[in-house]
């Protein structure tokens, strides 16, 4: 089966809204990076950059540390 | 050999168990710590009470903090030491300082991913708002535009 594409060229969020440093403080921004299970999208999913992706997933885990964000949900 | 200051941040979390009042004393015992260790604090941000994503020590609600400062690194492992036993903070994490540029806030909670995970909509407007026209300005359209009209269409009574 032919799976779907999207004819919009992913362009990554972090670069187009020009953001260089990522908050691990800014849980709300992050909280829309996690699926509903809490766990971090995927680049194929989300269309961040590789570089953008890093410093997301890197914030992403201080935030949990502090509660912040979820490790997981029911 | 005393290494060269390194800026560094610490957020923290206080136990709700603090009245809210007190909280702001309890961000003084961090204050407190990091000058004890040589540092040099810079901004502090009051410690407001969330609600936590997930329980911690039974609590679901905590003060959460964040504390900048200046450091050498070989005195910034003193910290954490003495931090274990202040039982009011639940928890701490240091890490080198997040300095966001200051463009960068206006972007903030602007990102609505669709579906596909693609956001298609422009984040800010194409042009800056222009302030209303005058009425004149838009008297002076208007004629304009009637102008242009008669001479696309011919005027009424060459037809």
């Amino acid at each position: 089966m032919r799976r779907t594409t999207t004819t919009q060229e992913k362009q990554c969020f972090f670069c187009t809204a020009n953001i260089k440093v990522i908050d691990y403080k800014d849980g709300e921004l992050l909280r829309k990076s996690l699926n509903p299970q809490g766990k971090i999208a995927g680049r194929r999913r989300s269309g961040v950059c590789a570089y953008h992706q890093r410093l997301l997933a890197a914030a992403i885990k201080r935030a949990r540390f502090l509660a912040l964000i979820p490790f997981t949900t029911r | 050999m005393e290494s060269e200051a390194k800026r560094y941040e610490i957020s923290y979390l206080v136990s709700p168990n603090v009245a809210e009042d007190d909280v702001v004393r309890v961000a003084g015992i961090v204050t407190r710590v990091i000058e004890e260790a040589k540092g040099v604090v810079g901004h502090i941000n009051e410690p407001k009470k969330r609600r936590l994503a997930y329980p911690m020590y039974k609590h679901r609600f905590a003060y959460f903090g964040y504390t900048t400062f200046q450091i050498s690194p070989s005195q910034i492992a003193e910290i954490p030491q003495k931090l274990r036993f202040e039982k009011e903070i639940i928890r701490h994490l240091i890490v080198d300082e997040v300095v966001i540029p200051p463009r960068q806030f206006a972007f903030r909670a602007s990102w609505q991913p669709t579906e596909a995970g693609i956001s298609t909509k422009r984040e800010t407007p194409r042009r800056e708002e222009r302030p209303a026209p005058s009425a004149e300005e838009r008297a002076k359209a208007i004629e304009h535009i009637d102008k242009r009209l008669d001479e696309i269409l011919g005027t009424p009574g060459e037809q």
